[in-house]
């Protein structure tokens, strides 16, 4: 038995860990499909020369705000002898591992202009000074609003999202090749216990519909597009391994045993937002109201985290099928009634939360102090190493 | 794999979730920016799938019971909580504290904000605490 809730995370690990290795997995290998066998592939799905080189992602999270569409149907296909064996994770991660460290970008409440900029170039991006970021930090783990958690979250993820375009389209423009691609990941709008009222007032919508990033290798023949995504490929290997999340609440990001003190602030701070969602007699009043106020519409709910569903499926099944202009229309109608029926009860947690943050921040205040400025030396170091400066 | 198994708790769905989620990879290779994230949420995905499927709920509560690791009393208790959190908690927790994955990692697998693996944490963290009795 153990008490803390470090030594309780500690032994979830090691459970879990005991149990995997008692699971036998024979090695495998990953072979990667031959050019011949892609090429054919690309054509039999009509993406010939001229078709889009670089999809979203599975699921359209790339290209959805919220990430609320699904992955589609993973439905067997039969290869005929194609694929010889199959690839453990980290093989997969090896074979492909420096697309994938080109991460994604959030639009948050701090960037709602920049959605139409292009995602691949750092010119005239706003970059949050260094001193943002001991905001940033309390912003991400003690957030009191959805809008405060995206405003943190937007500072790091503009910093990151900064120093990987600076790092990869530096390489690539010293081969001539045009700025790297730069998905979009889920627009913020805060999450289901504390949803960004600003940002959804600001937009008018409930859920925002990101567009994919422009493709830079639209009009190339296959061959220059293959030979782009082999350039993309080496020059993301020197992108250091880096999210929001760690920039924010490590100690030092490629050490995970750091992040205890964070672990520890954020559980308990969310603790009390999850008590205060659910157990405070003013919000549970206000969540009354509120079903009183959506019954009438096409969002009954009983309180707002069961809105926020209500809203996203009736969204869903529109952008499932691509049916953009018919999910837009429903997402706007949601967010009025959003706003106009939940928006007061939101509000009352936020109050609530406010008033408990004085008496956390104070307990925590050593803690919070050194992650604020371990945040900040990671920042300065990352700037030192690659020659860049990002901050204010 | 193993991720498979411990998200679904049966070898043979566990193999049948990856292999569906690498046919997909495979398909997509040429294509998807990220193969790895790729990858990450069809497992995922498809061990929800494996659950939400009744025969096979009924065939991985029998299956659990063979596949039960050798752990002692208390962490196998544990462990069954573990599998028996709903099955967003339940990815949560493993890919947290087992695979080590970061919060947009989880959240991209899962088709949610990150803010949403917080609160998600934060329940199962709970749940699990007031079951074991700490």
């Amino acid at each position: 038995m153990t008490g803390s809730p470090e030594e309780f995370e500690d032994r979830l690990r090691r459970v879990l860990d005991q149990a995997a290795r008692q699971f036998p997995v024979a090695p495998v290998v990953w072979q990667e499909p031959s050019r011949a066998t892609r090429d054919e592939r690309l054509l039999a799905q009509g993406e010939g020369a001229d078709g889009p080189g670089l999809d979203p992602a599975p699921g359209g999270w790339s290209s959805r705000g919220s990430g609320r569409r699904r992955a589609p149907g993973l439905g067997r296909i039969s290869f005929g002898g194609m694929v010889t064996a199959f690839a453990v994770v980290g093989a997969i991660a090896i074979a492909v591992g420096a697309l994938a460290t080109l991460g994604h970008r959030h639009v948050g409440r701090s960037s709602v202009s920049q959605t139409s900029a292009n995602p691949g170039s750092d010119a005239g991006r706003a970059i949050a000074p260094d001193s943002n970021m001991y905001q940033a930090v309390i912003d991400v783990l003690v957030p009191t609003s959805g809008a405060a958690l995206d405003s943190g979250t937007s500072t790091a993820d503009d910093f990151t999202a900064a120093l990987r375009a600076k790092i990869v389209d530096r390489c690539l423009a010293a081969d001539g090749l045009p700025a790297s691609p730069n998905s979009s990941f889920p627009t913020l709008v805060g999450f289901d216990l504390l949803p960004d009222l600003t940002a959804i007032r600001v937009r008018g919508q409930f859920d925002v519909l990101v567009h994919a990033p422009p493709d830079p290798t639209a009009g190339m023949s296959f061959s220059e597009r293959a030979a782009y995504r082999r350039a993309l490929t080496r020059c993301a290997a020197h992108v250091p391994t880096l999210t929001p999340e760690k920039l924010l609440v490590a100690r030092d990001f490629d050490r995970a045993a750091d992040r205890r003190d964070a672990n520890r602030i954020e559980g308990q701070w969310m603790n009390i937002v999850s008590a205060v969602v659910d157990h405070s007699p003013r919000v549970r009043r206000a969540n009354r109201a509120a079903a009183a106020c959506s019954r009438g519409t096409e969002f009954p709910a009983q309180n707002y985290v069961d809105a926020e569903n209500v809203i996203a499926s009736a969204m869903q099944p529109y952008y499932m099928s691509h049916q953009d202009a018919q999910g837009q229309a429903v997402n706007r109608r949601g967010a009025a009634v959003f706003l106009r029926c939940f928006g007061p009860a939101i509000e009352t947690v936020q109050r609530a939360l406010a008033a408990r943050r004085v008496g956390f921040l104070a307990r925590n205040a050593r803690a919070l102090h050194a992650l604020q400025q371990a945040a900040a030396t990671q920042v300065a170091k990352l700037e030192a190493d690659y020659g860049l400066r990002l901050g204010g | 794999v193993r991720l498979a198994w411990l998200l679904t708790g049966s070898r043979a769905a566990a193999e049948d979730v990856v292999q569906d989620a690498m046919t997909a990879v495979y398909c997509a290779f040429a294509r998807v920016e990220s193969p790895r994230a790729y990858l990450r949420r069809a497992v995922v995905n498809a061990a929800r799938s494996r659950n939400r499927d009744e025969r096979r709920q009924r065939e991985r509560l029998t299956l659990l019971e063979r596949e039960r690791p050798a752990l002692d009393a208390a962490d196998r208790e544990l462990f069954d909580l573990i599998r028996g959190l709903p099955y967003r908690q339940r990815v949560v927790i493993v890919a947290r504290y087992w695979g080590g994955w970061s919060e947009a990692d989880i959240a991209q697998a899962l088709g949610c904000r990150p803010g949403t693996v917080k609160s998600l944490a934060s329940r199962a963290l709970n749940r699990l605490r007031k079951e074991v009795g700490q």
